[in-house]
């Protein structure tokens, strides 16, 4: 009898089980060793160029280049791992480039880690010679990958108007580039404003506003066709669209009232829903992630402020999400969908912030003047926006852990960009 | 009549049963029992009763060997003698209560030994994980992820699992990061068996960063 008590209190004993808990952090992101990948020439370097910065960019590693490492080791069986160790580096990066043929390249690459002193990923990526930047953003996104866990976005895309000021007249373009800002290519050129630019969710389509009508109209183009058609056929302005998360609806702010609206268009029906009515204005929405709710800009309380409706209520009141400040518009939701970012303004400057739905404060994530257009990428760590620098507008992008940086700009005005979801 | 009688106790029944199903569901039977604490007490008492019974043991043959004495040589019993007194001391007092005091100080002094080595160690492995922690900036306030750990002998983490996931997917990865990073706590050789079998196979780690 005594033996079975006793192993029952060894069971249960079994089970007994010690809580830790931890609350304090490292304040050091980690330390990547980028070592410039072997073989190609000129066209390694590049790449390796590339990858250090898509990692920069994102804002959680501190990078080290091949010029701040004591060697050029290209082996493993060389690897000392006690020397990277002491420089505090936590992951090594080698790889290298083989021009295959004259339409393939190879790039491998192996990540290491320093600490556990064994290659912790091994991966190879196929290209063709003329896009070796795609190469060395997929080569980032793996890397990214293995150290965080999360899906990277270096081999992503940004959508953007560009606007040039020739002499005599002006030009508006469509733009479409890599996610650093590089390799730009020109969706649509037109003598007549484009602004809105928006993706649908599949990455095939884009959709925006063009006056070319002389009347604000919605067109969806096609991105590798180049084909285009208007959203909807009428006689009112209509502006800022967006698409639903299936990609079935386009949300859109109609003047037919005399004041802004927001109604859903059906896609395949044409058919027309309106979302609010009211006699102030009603614009900029955009649809949750999981497609049950929308946000809009709204000036029924005085000021712009931003509410969100809920689609599967029947009849439902828009909800006020915004208090503090007296302008928060352009708005969008989180991909986890666990807050807004929107342009808020304190005092007379006009920044990107950051809004959890848990939270009754709004976080500013930016310090300049007239910051506008946020739009979050689709792993929801960075935040592109639009800025003025000496007059010039261009965009500018900043983590959520706090790293900024600008995109270059090739010629002429840039706003309002859009950010692709994950293309690969 | 028959047939609506029959009705009506079929009711009856599945209304019952189904009471008691929402019940058991809405948790009315559930007793919440007292979080165990670090020792569990039960363990102690059977630790108590043991190590009795083998000081009964350890006696009577201390008093059988006492007879036997004065047969072996003098400088074995010069040595045997020694022992002989607190048996001596024991017979002459209340042999109960004399014990189970004796018993109940030597237990607090290894409980005492046994807390202070968990909390030490269970420093240590806070420490460590720490150290690899990389919380990610500007993710909202109050978030919370408990991952379970699974630490073999030799004080390497086997499995990471995640008990109840805080929500944010960034703030879970950067706590199962930080625990992947740690790979093997080197100090477990310290550790005695018995110890890590009772507190350090299994641990729960609560990320609660303030």
């Amino acid at each position: 009898m005594k033996k079975i008590i006793l192993s029952l209190f060894l069971i249960s004993n079994l089970y007994a089980e010690l809580v830790l808990e931890i609350t304090e952090s490292s304040e050091n992101p980690y330390k990547i060793a980028v070592h410039d990948f072997e073989g190609a020439g000129n066209l390694s370097k590049i790449i390796s160029k590339v990858i250090k910065d898509d990692l920069l960019r994102t804002g959680e590693f501190n990078v080290l280049g091949s010029e701040d490492l004591l060697s050029n080791i290209n082996d493993i069986e060389k690897i000392n791992f006690k020397n990277y160790r002491l420089l505090g580096i936590d992951f090594i990066l080698l790889g290298t480039v083989k021009i295959e043929d004259k339409i393939n390249i190879t790039v491998s690459y192996d990540i290491y880690d320093a600490v556990k002193e064994k290659k912790v990923r091994s991966s190879k990526v196929y290209g063709i010679p003329n896009k070796t930047r795609q190469l060395a953003h997929y080569v980032s996104d793996g890397v990214y990958e293995e150290i965080t866990d999360l899906r990277g976005i270096a081999s992503t895309k940004i959508l953007y108007v560009n606007e040039i000021k020739a002499r005599s007249r002006q030009v508006f373009k469509l733009m479409l580039s890599d996610s650093d800002g590089m390799n730009e290519q020109t969706l649509l050129s037109s003598d007549s404003p484009i602004i809105s630019p928006t993706w649908s969710p599949d990455s095939q389509n884009v959709a925006y506003v063009s006056f070319e009508t002389g009347m604000a109209k919605v067109f969806i183009q096609n991105i590798a066709t180049g084909s285009r058609k208007i959203a909807l056929e009428n006689n009112y302005q209509i502006s800022s669209p967006s698409f639903s998360p299936d990609g079935k609806y386009l949300s859109l702010t109609l003047y037919q009232d005399g004041n802004a609206e927001i109604y859903i268009l059906d896609l395949s029906n044409k058919n027309l829903t309106r979302l609010t009515n009211h006699y102030s204005i009603d614009t900029e929405s955009s649809w949750s992630p999981d497609g049950k709710k929308i946000l809009f800009t709204s000036g029924r309380s005085g000021s712009p402020q931003l509410y969100e409706i809920d689609l599967l209520k029947f009849n439902s009141k828009p909800k006020r999400l915004t208090f503090d400040g007296n302008y928060n518009a352009k708005a969008s939701y989180l991909p986890n969908n666990e807050g807004i970012i929107f342009v808020h303004r304190t005092g007379s400057e006009f920044q990107i912030a950051l809004k959890y739905f848990n939270e009754n404060f709004s976080r500013p994530l930016t310090q300049s003047r007239l910051d506008e257009s946020p739009c979050i990428s689709p792993n929801g760590n960075v935040i592109v926006y639009a800025i003025k620098d000496d007059e010039q507008g261009l965009l500018a992008g900043v983590t959520l852990s706090g790293a900024k940086f600008k995109l270059p700009a090739s010629s002429g005005e840039v706003r309002e960009p859009a950010w692709s979801g994950f293309l690969r | 009549m028959q047939i609506n009688n029959n009705y009506f106790i079929a009711s009856f029944f599945s209304f019952s049963i189904h009471a008691t199903l929402i019940l058991v569901l809405i948790g009315f039977f559930y007793n919440e029992k007292p979080q165990r604490p670090i020792l569990s007490k039960p363990i102690e008492v059977n630790l108590l009763l043991e190590n009795k019974t083998q000081k009964k043991e350890v006696e009577q043959r201390l008093a059988t060997d006492v007879i036997e004495v004065p047969v072996n040589n003098m400088s074995i019993e010069v040595n045997k003698t020694e022992p002989i007194e607190p048996t001596m001391t024991l017979d002459m007092a209340s042999i109960d209560s004399g014990v189970n005091e004796l018993l109940n100080e030597d237990a607090k002094l290894t409980d005492n030994f046994e807390v202070n080595q968990i909390n030490e160690f269970s420093q240590a492995m806070i420490r460590l994980i720490e150290s690899a922690w990389i919380k990610p900036k500007n993710i909202q306030q109050g978030l919370v992820c408990n991952l379970k750990i699974q630490i073999n002998r030799n004080g390497r983490i086997i499995s990471v699992n995640l008990l109840k996931s805080s929500g944010n997917i960034r703030f879970d990865n950067s706590a199962i990061k930080a625990v992947n990073r740690v790979e093997t706590f080197n100090f477990f050789d310290r550790l005695d068996n018995k110890m890590y079998q009772s507190n350090f196979r299994n641990v729960t780690l609560t990320f609660n960063p303030q």
